[in-house]
C-alpha cells in the first residue's frame, strides 16, 4: 500500500475499492494530494457513470466549483480521451499524454494527476488487452511525469485478476493515509494562488514549485492567505527567495495575511520591495 | 576615550544613585556637546533622573522604558540595529539598563550572553554604550560575569580596561551548560519534516494545561517549529522536545544528536551577520524569555523558556 501524499510524477498506482464509501475516500484523497502539490488534476469519469465524481469530491469538502473554474480541476468522460467503449482507440497515448502535460505546466501548474475511474473496463474489453493497455498507458505516464490512479471495483474482479491488475502498478493506494497539511488552489482572477491549512518544513518546496510555475505565467501574483493557519518562517524565506528571483517590476502579493504572518515576517527580518502586503 | 569606527561597550558597576547619574550624565554630555545623538532605555524612575540632571541637553537625548524595550530582552540587538539604520551614519551614544534584579538566572545568563555578542554584532558600528549595573541588587557572580562581557569598565569617573574580558565566543561557550529535563517531562519525538505539524499540536496541547494564553502559545509554538526544522535540517535524527515547568518558567527542551551550532554566537548575530544556521534561534530570541543553547556527547540541546501567565 502506498499513500497517496509524496507521490513521485510519474507513479502509476492502481486502487481497489470495495464500496462506495472507498471509492470515495480514495477519489478524494488522490484529489486532495494534486491540491497539496498545487498540481491540476484530471478526473477521468467512467462513461455513463451514476454518480458524479463531483459530488463525491464536493461531499467531502473540495470546493470543485472554484477549482473547475481556475482549471485545476479537469472533468472528462473516458470516450471523449480514448475512444468509445467497447473499441477504445487504446493505443497510442503517450503524445496525447505529452500534451496534455504541456499545456498544464503552461497554464500554472507545476505537475498534472489522473485519476481515471475502470471498473467498467474489463467487462469490455478482455484481460489481456486490459493488460496490455495497463502497460502501455504506465509506462506513457512516467515517460511524461504524470501521476496517476486507476480505480477498479474489486468486487467485479477475481481474485487472480485483481493481483494482475495490481501487478501492474507501481502499488495499490491507501487511501487513509494522513491528510495533506495544506492545499495550493490557483487561482484566475486574480492570478495566483489560495493557501489553505499550514506552511513548514515539509511542504515549502511545493510552495515554492506552485509559485515559481504561476510566476511563469506572468510575474505578478497574488497569494491568499486568509486559510493559512499556520505558518513558519522557513516556508516565508521560500517565498521570499522566489520572489527575489523576480524582475524588479514583479510583485508577489499577500492578500489577507493575519496579524500572525505579518509578525512572523518581523521577526525574520524578511523583506524585499517585490513582496507587498495588502492591507 | 572617542570611538574611531569600532565600538566602546563599557559597564559602569555603581553602588549609589549618585554614581549612576554623575557617570550616566558625563557620558551622555560628551556626546551632545559633540554633536552625536544619545538613547537611554533605563527604567522610567531613572529615566526621570537622567532627565533631570540633563536639564536642556535631555532635549538631545532620546529615551525609552527599559520595560518596553526588554519586555523580551533578546529584541534589544534588534531595536539597536533598528535606532541606528534610522540615525543614518550619525554617531549614537546608548546607555543601556534593565532592571536584572528581576530576573530569573537563566534570563540574567543570557542578557550577559547578548551582551558579550554585542561587541561583535556592533564591532563596526562606531558606537558607545554604557551599561549600568546596580551593585547593591545584584550578586558578585553576576558582576563577575558581566566584566567578562565589557571590554571596558567606568570606576569612579574614569575608563579602565576590564581585566576580565574574554572574546564573545569565548565568553559565551564558557556560559554554555546542559541542563537536563526531569524525568518527569513529557517528551515528543521528531525525526523529520512530517514529524513538525504532529510536534506543534503536542506543544499547543502542553502549554494549553500550562496555562499558557492563546498569543504566547502561538509564539512559542513557532520558536519551537524553528528550533525543530533546525535540527531537522542541520541536525540528526533522533530529535526531540520535551515540555515542563521550571518554577515560573515553561520550558521547551529541543534535543538532536546532531554536533550543533559551530559558532557560539549563532542566534546572537541578526541573519544577516550570520552565515548560516543561526536564523531559527534568532527568531526564537524574539519570542522567548530566554534561550539557552549547550552541547554535550549525545548532541545539542537548546531550551526556549517563557514566563507562565502568574509571572508576567
Amino acid at each position: 500500500m502506498a499513500g497517496l501524499y509524496g507521490l513521485r510524477p510519474g507513479s502509476h498506482v492502481c486502487a481497489l475499492y470495495r464500496d462506495d464509501e472507498e471509492r470515495r475516500r480514495v477519489a478524494t484523497a488522490f484529489v486532495r494530494c494534486a491540491l497539496a502539490a498545487g498540481d491540476r488534476v484530471i478526473y477521468v469519469a467512467a462513461n455513463g457513470t451514476s454518480e458524479s465524481p463531483l459530488d463525491l469530491l464536493e461531499q467531502d469538502g473540495v470546493d470543485t466549483e472554484r477549482q473547475l473554474h481556475s482549471g485545476q480541476l479537469i472533468l472528462r468522460k473516458f470516450e471523449d480521451l480514448y475512444g468509445k467503449a467497447g473499441q477504445p482507440q487504446l493505443l497510442p497515448i503517450e503524445e496525447g499524454l505529452r500534451q496534455a502535460v504541456e499545456r498544464s505546466r503552461a497554464d500554472g501548474f507545476p505537475g498534472l494527476r489522473m485519476a481515471t475511474e475502470l471498473a467498467w473496463l474489463p467487462r469490455v474489453i478482455s484481460l489481456e488487452q486490459l493488460m496490455r493497455w495497463e502497460q502501455v498507458a504506465g509506462r506513457a505516464q512516467l515517460q511524461v511525469g504524470i501521476t496517476s490512479v486507476c480505480q477498479y471495483d474489486q468486487r467485479e474482479l477475481p481474485a487472480e485478476q485483481a493481483e494482475l491488475i495490481a501487478g501492474a502498478h507501481l502499488a495499490i493506494a491507501d487511501p487513509d493515509g494522513e491528510a495533506p497539511l495544506a492545499t495550493f488552489l490557483a487561482t484566475n482572477e486574480p492570478w495566483g494562488l489560495r493557501v489553505r491549512g499550514e506552511l513548514d518544513l515539509s511542504n515549502r518546496d511545493a510552495f515554492a514549485s506552485c509559485l515559481r510555475v504561476r510566476l511563469e505565467h506572468q510575474d505578478e501574483l497574488v497569494i491568499d492567505l486568509g486559510e493559512l493557519r499556520f505558518v513558519d518562517a522557513g516556508a516565508l524565506e521560500t517565498l521570499f527567495e522566489v520572489a527575489a528571483e523576480l524582475p524588479e517590476h514583479g510583485r508577489i502579493v499577500l492578500a489577507n495575511a493575519s496579524t500572525w504572518v505579518r509578525k512572523v515576517i518581523d521577526v525574520s527580518g524578511l523583506s524585499d520591495p517585490r513582496v507587498e502586503l495588502a492591507p | 576615550m572617542t570611538a574611531s569606527e569600532g565600538c566602546v561597550h563599557r559597564a559602569l558597576i555603581y553602588d549609589e544613585r549618585d554614581e549612576l547619574l554623575s557617570s550616566v550624565t558625563s557620558f551622555l554630555r560628551e556626546g551632545v556637546d559633540a554633536g552625536e545623538r544619545g538613547l537611554v532605555w533605563a527604567a522610567p524612575q531613572k529615566i526621570e533622573w537622567i532627565r533631570g540632571e540633563l536639564g536642556e541637553q535631555a532635549e538631545a537625548v532620546d529615551f525609552e522604558s527599559a520595560d518596553v524595550v526588554y519586555r523580551i530582552q533578546g529584541r534589544a540587538t534588534r531595536a539597536l540595529i533598528g535606532y541606528l539604520a534610522k540615525a543614518r551614519g550619525d554617531r549614537v551614544r546608548l546607555v543601556a539598563e534593565q532592571s536584572l534584579a528581576l530576573r530569573t538566572s537563566p534570563e540574567v545568563l543570557d542578557y550577559l550572553r547578548m551582551e558579550s555578542a554585542a561587541n561583535v554584532v556592533f564591532g563596526s558600528s562606531g558606537l558607545s554604550i554604557l551599561c549600568p549595573y546596580d551593585a547593591a541588587t545584584l550578586s558578585e557572580e553576576v558582576l563577575e560575569t558581566c566584566r567578562g562581557a565589557h571590554p571596558g569598565l567606568v570606576r569612579n569617573g574614569a575608563d579602565i580596561e576590564s581585566a576580565s574580558y574574554r572574546p564573545p565566543a569565548e565568553f559565551i561557550r564558557g556560559l554554555q551548560q546542559v541542563t537536563y529535563p526531569p524525568l518527569s517531562a513529557v517528551s515528543f519525538g521528531c525525526d523529520g519534516p512530517e514529524d513538525l505539524a504532529p510536534a506543534r499540536s503536542f506543544m499547543r496541547a502542553q502549554a494549553a494545561a500550562l496555562l499558557l494564553d492563546r498569543e504566547a502559545t502561538a509564539d512559542l509554538v513557532l520558536a519551537v517549529d524553528e528550533v525543530l526544522s533546525n535540527a531537522i535540517l542541520h541536525g540528526h535524527a533522533p530529535g526531540r522536545v520535551w515540555v515542563y515547568r521550571e518554577g515560573l518558567m515553561l520550558v521547551c527542551h529541543v534535543h538532536d544528536s546532531g554536533p550543533g551550532f559551530a559558532d557560539p554566537l549563532a542566534g546572537y548575530l541578526p541573519p544577516d551577520q550570520d552565515a548560516a544556521r543561526g536564523r531559527g534561534l534568532w527568531i526564537a530570541r524574539q519570542i522567548c524569555d530566554c534561550v539557552e543553547v549547550a552541547n554535550d556527547a549525545t548532541g545539542t540541546h537548546v531550551r526556549l523558556l517563557v514566563k507562565l501567565p502568574a509571572a508576567r
